[in-house]
């Protein structure tokens, strides 16, 4: 199998790219022949204090798992991690005369929220393969195949964007329940096909134009391998500013399967 | 379809509540078994609902400028109601609030643990307003004052969230010559490229009448002030009807942001409708179940 993997994030208008809350994994452009090859993207939520870093070791901890592709063990381990992350943060914090102030307690208390999705491809013993995934949340899968779109996963329908869908809290102890709101998916993919794998603002975007029977795939796939990151950066910025997509942080990545 | 605006450091909204500080504040709220004074009651709601802003809006280390605070007290004299280092201020955004209240005060809260059991322990949570009780009811200056807020807002800011204008009031106006009416039509036709300010009233109960909550006609009002309020009061856009609905609040297509004889729970309850209505929908948001 070989895959190439394009990805970009960007922030909200009028924020810094470290700022952003929304990940991607693998985080840098690949070009790999390989067996198999994880790949996700995660959102972390507006209310946490640091919830960009939680989505990005959520993300990375259950794509590095070993194994087959499922949310537990994965979930706990990086739930351990980000208490050891926080417990070293905070000391920091105080080390250096910033304490917590009173605005932040309950945001350490509640803890980090992300939404997640993660896809694993794996190589057949002809020339196509198998995927399944994971979601928890409004990340949504997009497997295409010449130009049209075979299967968008979780979310059905554009409209259902926007609502409060259900998060990966970083706390120790919530990892059974999230594991209940946890979808599954799985499928079978060609020599050609594409994953686009997007967090909700971008996905949602790509799924009413899709609605409106326009086909985005082919400009998505130019933008996106396009080597200027600001290309695509000026995309994003112009269907903002028309009203057509929201402004909130931006993940997406493009996977190649050849 | 007006009300949806995104709300933004870019794009703040402005919050004016106005509070009646009149001598018969001093009174206990209908329903209060432990006779807690009027003033005290709203205070402390408002206190409580500017730390909740306060956590809405933090960030690391910080507070995002989503919300510009303005509390309008009206009684012996009408000005600015913010003690500490924000006295005298006309209106704040939400850091500076954060970063300067004017002292701090311990609260008992009740938690369940891990085993299931409600524990209590307490908290320290900042404050910014006290209790004030002493004069008449100017309710005409303070919607005056209230006015010339929202129109240097609009200015500055004219396509944001409309601003939303909280008056809390246990009376009639006084002096009755000073009829705030016209200045209250007014500030009611002011608005921003998304719709028009967002007016609310509340009326506090000095007994234990049954309290009208968002009433939709003036027909069930008791009297004329009633039915002056009710007027006054803008119509709840469709998130915010969301947001009642949710609460459990009947809700119809013109219901207005109007609370008579409120007590305890309606105080508290109007307060977070008027703003966390305002913000549903508005900034972005995926919360944790």
């Amino acid at each position: 199998m070989r895959a190439a993997v394009w990805n970009r994030r960007v922030p909200k208008q009028g924020h810094l790219l470290d700022d952003c809350e929304d990940a991607a994994f693998p985080s840098r452009v690949s070009r790999n022949e390989r067996q198999g090859l994880r790949i996700g993207v995660a959102d972390g939520t507006t209310e946490g204090l640091r919830s960009g870093p939680w989505a990005t070791m959520l993300l990375e901890t259950v794509c590095r798992a070993r194994g087959d592709l499922r949310l537990n063990p994965p979930l706990t381990r990086a739930m351990r991690r980000w208490d050891q992350y926080m417990q070293h943060y905070l000391r920091e914090r105080l080390d250096n005369d910033r304490p917590i102030q009173w605005f932040e307690r309950r945001g350490l208390d509640i803890g980090e929220a992300a939404t997640l999705l993660v896809a694993s491809l794996a190589q057949g013993p002809g020339d196509g393969g198998t995927w399944t995934a994971i979601s928890v949340g409004d990340c949504e899968l997009f497997h295409v195949r010449e130009s049209s779109l075979l299967r968008w996963w979780p979310i059905a329908d554009s409209s259902l964007f926007g609502r409060s869908p259900p998060v990966v809290t970083s706390k120790c102890g919530t990892a059974h329940e999230v594991v209940e709101e946890a979808e599954f998916a799985c499928g079978e993919w060609r020599p050609g096909d594409q994953f686009i794998l997007a967090t909700d603002a971008i996905a949602e975007w790509l799924l009413s134009d899709h609605e409106q029977g326009n086909t985005p795939w082919a400009g998505l796939t130019t933008l996106l391998t396009e080597d200027r990151s600001d290309v695509f950066t000026a995309w994003v910025s112009d269907l903002r500013q028309a009203g057509s997509m929201r402004n909130d942080d931006v993940a997406v990545l493009l996977t190649d399967l050849s | 379809m007006a009300y949806e605006h995104e709300i933004s450091r870019e794009h703040p909204v402005a919050m004016i509540f106005l509070i009646d500080q009149s001598t018969s504040m001093e009174d206990p709220v209908g329903g209060s078994e432990e006779g807690h004074k009027k003033a005290e009651i709203v205070a402390d709601a408002l206190n409580r609902l500017l730390v909740e802003l306060g956590y809405t809006a933090a960030k690391r280390e910080g507070i995002r400028d989503w919300f510009h605070i303005s509390v309008i007290g009206y009684g012996a004299t009408t000005g600015p109601a913010f003690e500490g280092p924000m006295r005298d201020r006309e209106q704040v955004p939400i850091s500076e609030l954060a970063q300067n209240p004017a002292g701090y005060e311990e609260r008992t809260k009740k938690e369940y643990d891990g085993a299931g059991d409600l524990v209590e322990h307490t908290v320290t949570v900042p404050v910014w307003v006290y209790p004030v009780h002493n004069g008449a009811t100017p309710m005409h200056d303070a919607f005056t004052q209230a006015y010339t807020i929202v129109e240097d807002w609009l200015r500055r800011y004219p396509s944001c969230f409309p601003p939303i204008v909280l008056n809390i009031t246990d009376g009639e106006y006084y002096p009755a010559a000073q009829n705030p009416a016209a200045v209250i039509e007014s500030l009611a036709s002011l608005a921003s490229s998304d719709g028009n300010v967002l007016l609310f009233n509340l009326h506090i109960s000095d007994d234990r009448s049954a309290p009208i909550v968002f009433p939709d006609s003036a027909d069930a009002l008791p009297d004329e002030f009633a039915r002056q309020l009710f007027t006054w009061s803008s119509v709840i856009p469709p998130k915010m009807r969301e947001e009642a609905a949710q609460k459990k609040f009947r809700v119809s297509d013109g219901m207005r942001g109007f609370v008579f004889n409120a007590s305890i729970h309606e105080i508290i309850e109007f307060l977070d409708l008027g703003t966390r209505g305002a913000t549903a929908g508005a900034l972005p948001a995926a919360e944790p179940r």
